[in-house]
């Protein structure tokens, strides 16, 4: 298990994207409000089978998670399900429901308090606020499934947030069937939730090897299914398994013969890039993992919505850009969500940038912990050669010939032969661009071409413009355009022409006038 | 062998599938199956070795294994993705597939078999056995409530066998059954069938890809089976009969029922007769009647009575049905004389455009009504009309007595060469009248139309002919008044030659013959005068009506043409050919042609037909219509606003007008014409209940009509608009499908005529061959109207007339809108908030009177009937029809009291229909039904069954014998005053509500041919 507590974090948060400043703006509506509004809109999304509107309640989430109360939820399930149904009562019924703590830390009282105080106005909010009905499910008079799935979707995450996991896991097992049963198309996105934190609630146990078929039948149900959200979903948490159990042979095979999931969801599709990262930083391939990187990296979600999400992935970052031979900005460094987090690695960027393979060592041996905590350790001791490299690098821009000898001592290396292999190899591998005279014991190094005669800024350029192009493409894909907007400028257009024509018969009449006159 | 909990790799049985050891490839093999669904990632990897596996011919693997290695590659192939693959390896499982459990692998297997035999059917290739088979199972396991959804799957697969099949293993539902009393042996689901004829005549189950020999086929097994069922269908048999284009076996079967049928054969033989007549065109009519009469019950023949036999021959003819009508447009005309007079009198007639706008508009609104009353109260009007615009003013005389089979030449002598009237514009127009008089009945003007064509040696009287000499002799294929014309198009005139084109193709309708096509294209590639060319290519497109794919080599020939008038007729011959199949594959054609045509008329004719080819799925019309409504060229708006305005002819669909409405305000005049139009036809007999922009949009009409400062051509499309909208006295439609759901011939060609106005004004004439009456008549054994009425289970407003207009008051000039200053707004500003601030005396006061207001309108929104009476020949719109039941002795309308009376359901009256005519059951079930399933009804003309012959004669509805004058040879000129008084008499005993001032002018007196001297 290598989970801690900033990965929490990121598994947490990572989910939902920022909340839309408007709605921060919105008057403050009790939890209870906020929830039955959220389940209107549902049954809207339902009725007009417009995603939109289930994609506007997802995303509120991680900010509804921390108000979450038992005495909120309580009331929302006693208010929420229309006249003569019994879900509502049997959800808080249910032996989860028993478990989720009353009100119990002080962050949670805050968060109360004000709702506590909004009971005495509860009704004058209800009248500015639309009144809240029920959308029902007409075949058996009940709320529609996809309410109550998302109400059970909110126990389960008040159950996670008290450490419950087990009874979790269990309640999500249940929702899971609940849902299969259900084989709705308006309810694939809470689906996707609802699969996203089962798999939570079971790799807090330790369990989520277990899952695997389950989330593999998923995915082939999933795509059967064209859904997309949940299917990138389920590859995520799948790939998120293997990586975990070093299963990386069996993620390689299933990576590599699924096609490349469309990027409906964008939090879903940076989670996808972070493993695919990962994986192709095992296998050695650091400058695509280093790609991948930097899109999750544009792709994530802003940093106080998930601080851990953005710190892990710009760790990842920071060593697999090392890797490909390159220095990472500084700036990177000074963003006040990643300083604290970054310590350990801007040290050892400093060792490599200056080629102190002393440093180097001091800085690994005391973040030890940290870089297996960030399971990034095993690439920073890969790392150690190109120390070495760099500080060969400099030497030879440096001195223009040099014996091997102080080359050994300059890189606190043990013996001369080992400085000559080690050399050889950087020749070899063109790090550097010298020659080894061997009898004489010194290495010759050639004058450097002037970078600027290549046509290395040109192709550097062009990367960075296809970046760019492909992003705006990307943007324009997913903008929605209103329908029929045009047919404002045709209704000006007509207006515009009807006053020329006035104009006109006003001219012709005057004219007629002065005719007569 | 890993034994343990938990596999991580597929790796080890892989290896043991290459193991020397066949059994412990085997095994290796079965272990694969079962995992799988967790490995298929990895084992994938070794697809190619586990494909040599299962082939035949290699055999590392006993035989009977080989099909679990094809079932694996098949699962493999299936997590992939890759579905055809995994579909050809189950094949090749056979056995081992089948014994899957029912669940994804399996349910996307098969979905994916039927998919590929369909595919398959639709190349032409013949279906592989194992797939037939996998398929066949799955028909056969379509339980009872699937049937249709088998059926479905079956015709995609044209498998004749199987629809016989299933139609033989279906039961009829209970309720069915019970109310047949002849239930001998098993009775079968009935309804079944009649899904598979809506289906292959309405064309929405991609039947436009069936070639003809397989609908042939279908359409004789529906025979064969309907022909079998007890009681027989015969509303469904005539349709086939039309359908098989078997004249002879419809002739046979009226006669066998005439002649073994008893009574109630005898009524059915009459319904039949009249249905055919709405449905068939003139030449299987003509064969029909040849067959009746070698079967002795021709006029002349020896069976049955002469009374029988002159009934059956009127009603083939279409004289029965003629008289019937024009009796009650006459009697029900609801023109609003007021809006004509408007018009007139805002279009300043001394310009031919406005001239022919009125004449359209008049001509319009009184087809088929003999109401010529407008004629001759305007006569300083007639007299400013020049040249052609006297020709189309005397054609509309054609339109106005349309119908009138008996006195329709003597309405029109003066007019005819060597009467009183000495123009030859007029002459012409007087020959095309009787054309359009004697639609489709060439026998009755033939002599002066033949006359008109070969005798006076001038162009414009020729043109008269040739045109009413076409739309007369419509579908006939004679061979005599081809070749007649065929001379006169030689002649090379650009007047008479082009209407000869028109004409050839009117007379050879849907019958090409090599000889025809060869001399009409080779002659326009000949001649210099494009108007010739146009009359010919759209006379080609005219002969290849209906004929789909024989079309090909035409269309080849015009589309490709370098000519641009050949290839907007070929656009005309997509339309034709290919008209109301929705055929994709045209429609994509017809979509390159409208924006990637040079030619702007090519263009336009491109989006025109469109609309033809769909207007049976006339709600797509407008997604379609969609951009190119918007498009940058106004010839492609102006075609987008015809196409939406055929294929939406008279539905009031709202996407259409929603789409239409901004183009009424378009920058270019043609396109508003368009627009106005369109709409005009869209909302055709559509009340402000039904369609609430309506009324607006009326009123819209008027208002360009009397604006002086509108261009035009806008004005000459508002005024059409007008006369389109209230066509036929407010009691026609336009539909280019009969009730019965078959294409209308005559309304089809009448409309591709009508949008060749563009060129030719007078051809706007052909509109009103596309109008059809709204009655509904129920007729007895003997063809008498017995007063019965029929219940509409509909709030009475919804399907009203609408409302006269009021007689407009002298308009007054509107004064000037005094420009507002800005301390003039300032001041009244300040005044506002000053009023506010004394405030409160003044709302008290209000109050009372605000409350006072609020309570008036209840008062006056008089409780509405939930339902109201139609009394036998009235009008029944065809949006109504399905609220309609009936029919039951007369009703004495309950006393209107202020609460809605309660849906009192009247008893079964003394005449019982022969058609079942919806009950409130039948039009519940039809509301959900998306409209698709229809009354068994055409809603025509209904025969009746009296349940009494014996009591004492009932009350008839009479006709009014001055329209229609029996037993008086046609030669008589002037049988005025024979029947004065008898339709004073009808008009009495109906207790309809006087039908409006203008129509009670005119009954009761039959007024002398209305004549007008042209000056020359």
């Amino acid at each position: 298990m290598t989970t801690t507590p900033a990965k929490d974090k990121e598994t947490a948060v990572v989910e939902t994207k920022a909340e839309e400043p408007k709605l921060e703006a919105a008057p403050v509506l009790t939890v209870e409000e906020e929830i039955l509004t959220n389940i209107m809109l549902i049954g809207r999304a339902v009725a007009t089978i417009e995603p939109r509107f289930t994609t506007r309640v997802l995303r509120t989430l991680t900010t509804l998670r921390k108000k979450l109360t038992r005495k909120a939820l309580k009331e929302v399930l006693d208010r929420a399900f229309p006249k003569g149904s019994k879900t509502g009562q049997q959800l808080i019924a249910s032996s989860l429901f028993a478990l989720i703590p009353e009100a119990a830390d002080e962050g949670m009282d805050v968060d109360a308090a004000p709702a506590a105080a909004a009971d005495g106005t509860v009704a004058p909010v209800a009248s500015t606020s639309k009144k809240y009905t029920p959308p029902v499910d007409s075949s058996n008079g009940d709320l529609i499934p996809e309410g109550v799935v998302y109400l059970r979707l909110l126990v389960l995450l008040a159950a996670l947030d008290a450490g419950k996991v087990v009874e979790a896991g269990e309640f999500a097992l249940e929702t899971v069937e609940m849902v299969q049963a259900a084989n709705r198309r308006t309810m694939d996105q809470i689906a996707a939730k609802i699969y996203f934190y089962l798999a939570r609630a079971y790799e807090l146990q330790d369990r989520l090897a277990e899952l695997r078929p389950t989330l593999l039948a998923v995915r082939q149900t999933a795509k059967l299914r064209k859904d997309e959200v949940l299917e990138i979903t389920v590859i995520n948490l799948l790939l998120r398994s293997y990586l975990q159990s070093n299963l990386y042979d069996q993620a390689d095979k299933l990576l590599s013969k699924i096609e490349t999931p469309p990027s409906s969801n964008s939090a879903q599709t940076a989670r996808w890039l972070f493993y695919v990262a990962r994986l192709r930083a095992v296998q050695l391939n650091y400058a695509e993992a280093a790609d991948h990187l930097l899109t999750a990296i544009r792709r994530a979600p802003k940093d106080e919505v998930a601080p851990g999400f953005v710190q892990i992935i710009h760790k990842f970052y920071i060593v697999t850009e090392m890797l490909t031979g390159r220095i990472p900005d500084r700036t990177m460094f000074r963003r006040p969500v990643l300083q604290q987090a970054l310590l350990p690695y801007f040290q050892i960027v400093q060792a490599v940038r200056i080629g102190d393979v002393a440093a180097f060592q001091r800085a690994f041996t005391t973040h030890e912990q940290a870089f297996l905590a960030d399971s990034t350790h095993f690439l920073i001791l890969r790392l150690r050669h190109f120390v070495i490299r760099t500080a060969l690098r400099t030497i030879t821009l440096a001195y223009s010939r040099i014996s091997l000898r102080d080359v050994c001592l300059k890189l606190g290396l043990d013996s001369e032969e080992d400085t000559e292999y080690i050399v050889a190899k950087a020749i070899k591998d063109r790090v550097i661009d010298a020659t080894i005279d061997h009898k004489g014991g010194f290495m010759q190094s050639k004058v450097k071409k002037d970078l600027y005669e290549t046509d290395e800024p040109q192709q550097q350029l062009a990367q960075r413009l296809k970046y760019a192009l492909a992003m705006h493409n990307e943007a324009l894909q997913g903008m929605r355009f209103a329908a029929n907007v045009h047919r404002k400028d045709l209704e000006t257009a007509a207006d515009a022409r009807e006053r020329d024509r006035e104009i006109a018969q006003l001219i012709q009449e005057t004219e007629d006038d002065l005719d007569e006159l | 062998m890993p034994v343990a909990t938990v596999t991580t790799s597929a790796a080890g049985s892989l290896a043991l599938l290459k193991d020397e050891d066949r059994d412990v490839r085997v095994y290796a093999l079965q272990y694969l199956l079962s995992i799988v669904p967790q490995f298929w990632a990895e084992i994938s990897e070794e697809l190619p070795f586990i494909e040599s596996l299962a082939d035949p011919q290699f055999s590392e693997l006993p035989v009977e294994s080989r099909p679990l290695a094809a079932l694996l590659c098949s699962k493999v192939f299936f997590y992939l993705g890759e579905r055809d693959e995994a579909v050809e390896f189950a094949l090749r499982a056979g056995a081992a597939f089948e014994k899957e459990p029912y669940a994804e692998f399996k349910e996307t297997i098969i979905a994916g078999c039927i998919d590929r035999a369909i595919a398959d059917t639709n190349a032409g290739q013949t279906v592989d056995t194992r797939l037939e088979e996998i398929v066949d199972g799955v028909i056969r396991s379509g339980s009872t409530d699937g049937a249709k959804l088998a059926i479905g799957l079956a015709l995609s697969l044209r498998r004749l066998s199987l629809i016989e099949g299933i139609y033989n293993a279906s039961r009829a539902s209970s309720e069915a059954s019970s109310s047949r009393t002849s239930a001998t042996g098993t009775l079968h689901d009935e309804s079944l069938l009649r899904y598979i004829l809506a289906e292959t005549i309405g064309g929405a189950a991609g039947s436009d890809a069936w070639p003809d020999s397989f609908r042939r086929d279908l359409l004789q097994l529906l025979l064969k089976l309907f022909q079998l069922t007890t009681p027989t269908d015969y509303n469904s048999v005539t349709q086939l009969w039309v359908q098989l284009d078997d004249a002879a076996a419809c002739g046979d079967g009226v006669v066998d029922l005439l002649e073994t049928g008893g009574d109630h054969g005898h009524l059915e033989a009459y319904q039949i007769a009249f249905d055919v007549t709405d449905m068939a065109a003139q030449s299987f009519l003509e064969r029909m009647r040849a067959r009746i009469e070698e079967r002795g019950w021709g006029p002349t023949g020896t069976k049955g009575t002469e009374e029988e036999r002159t009934d059956l021959e009127e009603i083939l003819n279409g004289s029965r049905i003629a008289e019937l009508y024009i009796n009650f447009l006459k009697k029900h005309n609801q023109t609003d004389m007021s809006i004509l007079k408007v018009t007139k009198d805002s279009l300043e007639d001394r310009y031919s455009i406005y001239h022919s706008a009125i004449t359209f508009t008049n001509a319009y609104a009184a087809c088929g009504t003999t109401s010529d009353r407008f004629l001759r109260d305007n006569l300083d009007f007639l007299g400013r009309a020049s040249n052609w615009a006297k020709f189309s003013a005397t054609a509309a005389l054609g339109l106005i007595h349309r119908g009138s089979y008996i006195n329709g030449v003597r309405d029109l002598k003066p007019y005819l060469p060597g009467g009183s009237a000495p123009s030859k514009f007029s002459e012409g127009g007087a020959l095309f009248a009787l054309g359009l008089i004697y639609t489709g009945r060439k026998e009755g003007a033939e002599k002066e139309l033949r006359k008109g064509l070969s005798e006076v040696n001038d162009p414009i009287v020729q043109h008269g002919a040739a045109l009413g000499l076409g739309v007369s002799a419509l579908a006939t294929g004679d061979e005599d008044i081809y070749d007649e014309l065929k001379n006169m198009l030689f002649q090379d005139n650009a007047t008479s030659s082009e209407a000869a084109g028109y004409a050839m193709g009117l007379v050879n309708i849907g019958q090409p013959s090599e000889r025809v096509l060869d001399e009409m294209i080779s002659y326009a590639g000949e001649t210099q005068h494009e108007k010739i060319v146009r009359g010919v290519v759209i006379g080609v497109a005219l002969i290849m009506y209906g004929k789909r794919h024989a079309a090909a080599e035409v269309l080849q020939k015009f589309t490709t043409s370098n000519n641009a008038i050949l290839r907007y007729g070929g656009m005309f011959v997509y339309a034709l050919a290919y008209v109301g199949t929705g055929d994709n594959k045209v429609i994509k054609q017809l979509l390159h042609f409208a924006v990637s045509d040079v030619n702007d008329d090519v263009r336009r004719a491109a989006v025109i037909a469109l609309g033809f080819v769909l207007f049976r799925n006339h709600t797509q019309v407008p997604r379609v219509v969609q951009l190119l409504a918007e498009s940058y060229n106004p010839h492609v708006r102006h075609g987008a606003t015809l196409a939406l305005g055929i294929s939406c002819a008279g539905t009031g669909l709202e996407a259409a007008i929603d789409l239409l409405e901004p183009m009424t305000s378009d920058p270019v005049d043609f396109v508003r014409q368009g627009a106005y139009i369109a709409l005009a036809m869209i909302l055709i007999q559509q009340t402000e209940a039904q369609a609430p922009k309506v009324t607006q949009i009326r009123e819209m009409f008027a208002k360009v009509v009397t604006d002086k400062h509108e261009d035009p051509m806008a004005r000459f499309g508002a005024s059409l608009a007008q006369g389109i909208i209230d066509a036929g006295g407010r009691n026609m439609t336009i539909s280019l499908a009969t009730r019965a759901g078959t294409p209308d011939m005559k309304a089809i060609v009448g409309m591709v005529l009508f949008v060749q106005f563009w060129y030719w004004y007078p051809l706007a004439h052909f509109l009103g061959l596309t109008f059809s009456p709204t009655a509904t008549i129920a007729l007895d054994g003997k063809l008498r109207i017995p007063k019965v009425d029929f219940v509409s289970w509909a709030k009475p407003t919804i399907f009203d007339y609408p409302s006269t207009a009021k007689p407009v008051t002298e308009e007054k000039k509107k004064k000037a809108k005094a420009a507002v200053l800005s301390t003039t707004a300032k001041a009244q500003a300040r005044a506002k908030t000053k009023k506010a601030e004394q405030g409160d005396a003044m709302e008290t006061d209000d109050k009372p009177e605000a409350a006072s207001t609020a309570t008036a309108p209840k008062e006056k929104a008089k409780a509405e009937p939930a339902q109201s009476i139609v009394h036998n020949m009235s009008r029944i719109t065809p949006s109504q029809l399905p609220f309609i039941t009936g029919p039951y002795d007369p009703i004495t309308p309950p006393p209107s009291t202020s609460t809605p009376a309660a849906l009192v359901y009247p008893k079964k009256g003394r005449y019982l229909p022969v058609r079942s005519v919806g009950d409130s059951a039948a039009f519940a079930a039809d509301k959900q039904a998306d409209g698709r399933a229809r009354v068994a009804w055409s809603g025509k003309v209904l025969i009746l069954a009296d349940s009494a012959p014996e009591s004492a004669e009932g009350e008839y509805i009479e006709l009014d014998e001055s329209l229609w004058p029996r037993n008086v040879p046609t030669e008589v000129t002037a049988p005025a005053g024979v029947a004065a008084g008898v339709g004073a008499a009808a008009a009495g005993a109906e207790s309809v509500p006087a039908a409006g001032a203008s129509a009670a002018d005119w009954n009761g007196e039959i007024p002398p041919p209305f004549e007008f001297e042209f000056e020359d």
